[in-house]
C-alpha cells in the first residue's frame, strides 16, 4: 500500500521518500517534510534508495509522525497555523498514543515534536495517581512495603504538601 | 528509554518528578538525572522550609549541566539565598531560565550576563537602567511585566543579545518611548497595558510580527523586508504599514483613532503589497478599499466587525480593485451589524465564479453564497 501525504499527486513531482513501517505498510513523504527528522535526513545523506524501513515504529504512529511532518513542510502555511496545528496534534490523544509517539520522534530526532509530546504527557500525568504511572508505563512495583515507606520517609520533602506546590 | 522519561519528567515540578521514585526500583533516581530543576513555593507557608528544600534537591542532583531551571517564587524573604540559588544553576551551564516574582524587584542581576542562556523568561524581574547585560547565545527573551525604569534600558539590553531570535514584550515596561531594534530577531510579540509615547521598530530580519494593545501617539518602522506574516491591532494601526510592505498574511485591527495623528495615519497612502495573499480586517470601507486596491494579488478576505453605518459598505468602487478580478477566492464576514440580505458589496464586476462570500455570525456561517447571487 502506498499512501500519499497530505498534498497528494503535486509532491510526487517534487523529489519524494517511501519510508516501511514495521508492519510493512509504505508511505510516500516528500522529501523535504522527510529531512524534517534528523535521522531520515542522515540516512538520505548516506544512501541512495529512497526506500527506508523503519523497524520499531507502527502504522499508525507513522501516518501521525508524517502528517506532523508535511504540515510543517508545507510553505504555503503560516507559523501562526502551524503552532496552533501542533496543539491540536496532541490534544485529546490517549496517553498511550503520545507514549509511541514519544518514542518514534526520539528515535527520529523530530525535536519540535518530541517536545509538544512530551509535556503533553506531563500535562497528563499532573494530578494523577502513583497506580495509574505505574498501570500506563507498565511498571512493576517491585518494593516491599517496608522499602516504600522507607522511601516516603527519606523523600518526605516530595511527599509533604505544605512544603513544595506541585504546579 | 532513560532519556525519553526524563525529558517527559523535565515538564513536572521537580517535587513531583521526586514522587516518581516511589513506582519501582529502576526509576528510584531517574529523577535525580532529570535535566531541569523547578520550584514554587506557591503552597508554602514558611520561607525557611521552603529555603531549606531548593538547596538540598540542588545538591542531591546527579546532573552536570541543566538545562532548564524554573523558580516562582509567590512571596521571599532572604534575597542573598536566591541569588546563591540562581549562581549556582548559572555554574551548571543553564540554558533556559523561568523566574516567576510576586512583586517587582531588581534582582537578580547574575542573569543578565549568563554566557549559557538560550531562552530567558521572567515576570516581575525589573531591568536596571545601564547594568551589564551581555546574553551572548539568548535565542528567546519573554518579558512579562518588566520595567525598564528608562528609555533606553531595553535597546541596551538586546544589544547585549547579539544572536536573540524571538522578543516577546508582555504588560507595562514603563518608559514611555522605547526602541526595538535587534538585526537578529525573527519574532517579536508586544502587548501592553497603557499609552506610550513612542515606539521605533528596527529589525530587518523580522519574519513574524504582533502588536495588541500598542497605544503610542507615534510609531517607526523601517521597512520590514524580511517579514512575511504581521498581526496588528492598535488604534494607529496604520501607522506601521510602512513596515508591512511585504508580508504574505496580514491581520489588522485599526481601533477607533484617539488622537489627530492617529487620523493622520488612516488618510496616509499605504504603498503596495504585492505579496498579500491573505487579509483579515477591521476596519472602515474607505480603510478596506486602500487594501484592495494596493493588494493585486489577494486571495482570501476576511472582514471582521463591520463598520455600523450600512450606507458606507455601498459605496461603488472608482476603479475595480485588480484582485477582484484575478486571484481573491474567498470573502468572509464576522459580526456584521445589520442584516446579511442588506449587505450589497458593490461586486457587479467581479467575473471570478468561483469568488464564495460567507458571512458568519457566532461561528456558524448564516448566508454563504457565491457572489453572483448579490
Amino acid at each position: 500500500m502506498v499512501t500519499t501525504d497530505e498534498k497528494g499527486p503535486l509532491t510526487a513531482k517534487k523529489k519524494s521518500v517511501i519510508i516501511r513501517s514495521c508492519d510493512g505498510d509504505e508511505f510516500l513523504v516528500s522529501e523535504s517534510a522527510a529531512v524534517l527528522s534528523t535521522s531520515l535526513k542522515k540516512i538520505l545523506e548516506e544512501k541512495e534508495d529512497r526506500l527506508i524501513h523503519l523497524s520499531d515504529i507502527d502504522n499508525k504512529t507513522l501516518a501521525m509522525v508524517i502528517a506532523y511532518l508535511s504540515t510543517h513542510a508545507d510553505d504555503g502555511l503560516s507559523d501562526d497555523l502551524k503552532r496552533s496545528f501542533d496543539q491540536e496534534f496532541v490534544s485529546g490523544k490517549e496517553f498511550d498514543v503520545l507514549k509511541y509517539l514519544v518514542l518514534a520522534t526520539d528515535t527520529l530526532q523530530v525535536t519540535c515534536l518530541c517536545y509538544t509530546v512530551a509535556k503533553k504527557m506531563a500535562d497528563i500525568m499532573k494530578n494523577k495517581l502513583v497506580e495509574w504511572v505505574r498501570r500506563e508505563f507498565d511498571i512493576q512495583n517491585d518494593y516491599t512495603p517496608e522499602a516504600e515507606a522507607e522511601i516516603r520517609r527519606l523523600d518526605a520533602w516530595a511527599w509533604d504538601d505544605r512544603q513544595l506546590e506541585d504546579d | 528509554m532513560d532519556d525519553v522519561i526524563c525529558h517527559i519528567l523535565s515538564f513536572l515540578p521537580t517535587k513531583l518528578s521526586a514522587k516518581t521514585s516511589i513506582l519501582s526500583r529502576r526509576w528510584r533516581f531517574l529523577w535525580a538525572h532529570v535535566p531541569s530543576l523547578s520550584f514554587s513555593n506557591g503552597s508554602c507557608l514558611y520561607w525557611k522550609s521552603f529555603s531549606n528544600i531548593v538547596p538540598r534537591v540542588m545538591f542531591g542532583h546527579k546532573v552536570q549541566s541543566l538545562n532548564t531551571f524554573r523558580l516562582a517564587l509567590i512571596f521571599f524573604e532572604i534575597e542573598h539565598e536566591i541569588e546563591t540559588w540562581i549562581t549556582t544553576v548559572i555554574s551548571h551551564n543553564v540554558k533556559n531560565l523561568d523566574i516567576y516574582l510576586g512583586y517587582h524587584r531588581r534582582w537578580p542581576k547574575c542573569i543578565f550576563t549568563t554566557k549559557t542562556l538560550v531562552d530567558l523568561r521572567i515576570e516581575h524581574v525589573d531591568i536596571p537602567v545601564n547594568g551589564k547585560a551581555y546574553l551572548p547565545r539568548l535565542k528567546k527573551l519573554q518579558l512579562y511585566d518588566v520595567r525598564f525604569n528608562g528609555d533606553e534600558t531595553l535597546s541596551h539590553l538586546l544589544s547585549g543579545c547579539p544572536v536573540l531570535e524571538e522578543l516577546i514584550v508582555i504588560g507595562d515596561p514603563k518608559p514611555f518611548s522605547y526602541n526595538i531594534s535587534s538585526p537578529t530577531i525573527k519574532r517579536l510579540n508586544v502587548f501592553l497595558y497603557q499609552f506610550y509615547t513612542r515606539l521605533e521598530i528596527n529589525a530587518h530580519a523580522l519574519r513574524y510580527l504582533k502588536l495588541h494593545n500598542c497605544y503610542f501617539d507615534d510609531v517607526s518602522t523601517q521597512m520590514l523586508t524580511s517579514l512575511t506574516e504581521a498581526d496588528i491591532r492598535s488604534h494607529c494601526a496604520l501607522g506601521f504599514v510602512d513596515g508591512l510592505n511585504n508580508v504574505k498574511c496580514l491581520k489588522l485591527s485599526c481601533d477607533k483613532p484617539l488622537h489627530n495623528r492617529a487620523l493622520a495615519y488612516q488618510s496616509k497612502p499605504i504603498g503596495r503589497f504585492d505579496n498579500l495573499t491573505k487579509l483579515e480586517l477591521v476596519a472602515d470601507w474607505p480603510i478596506l478599499v486602500k487594501f484592495l486596491e494596493s493588494a493585486d494579488n489577494l486571495e482570501v478576505l476576511i472582514i471582521r466587525e463591520v463598520d455600523k453605518k450600512l450606507e458606507n459598505w455601498m459605496e461603488p468602487f472608482q476603479q475595480v480593485p485588480k484582485c477582484l478580478l484575478s486571484h481573491l477566492r474567498s470573502i468572509t464576514i464576522y459580526e456584521f451589524g445589520f442584516a446579511a440580505h442588506k449587505f450589497k458589496m458593490d461586486l457587479r464586476h467581479v467575473s471570478l465564479p468561483s469568488i464564495v462570500i460567507a458571512i458568519v455570525w457566532d461561528g456558524i456561517v448564516k448566508g454563504s453564497r457565491r457572489f453572483d447571487v448579490f
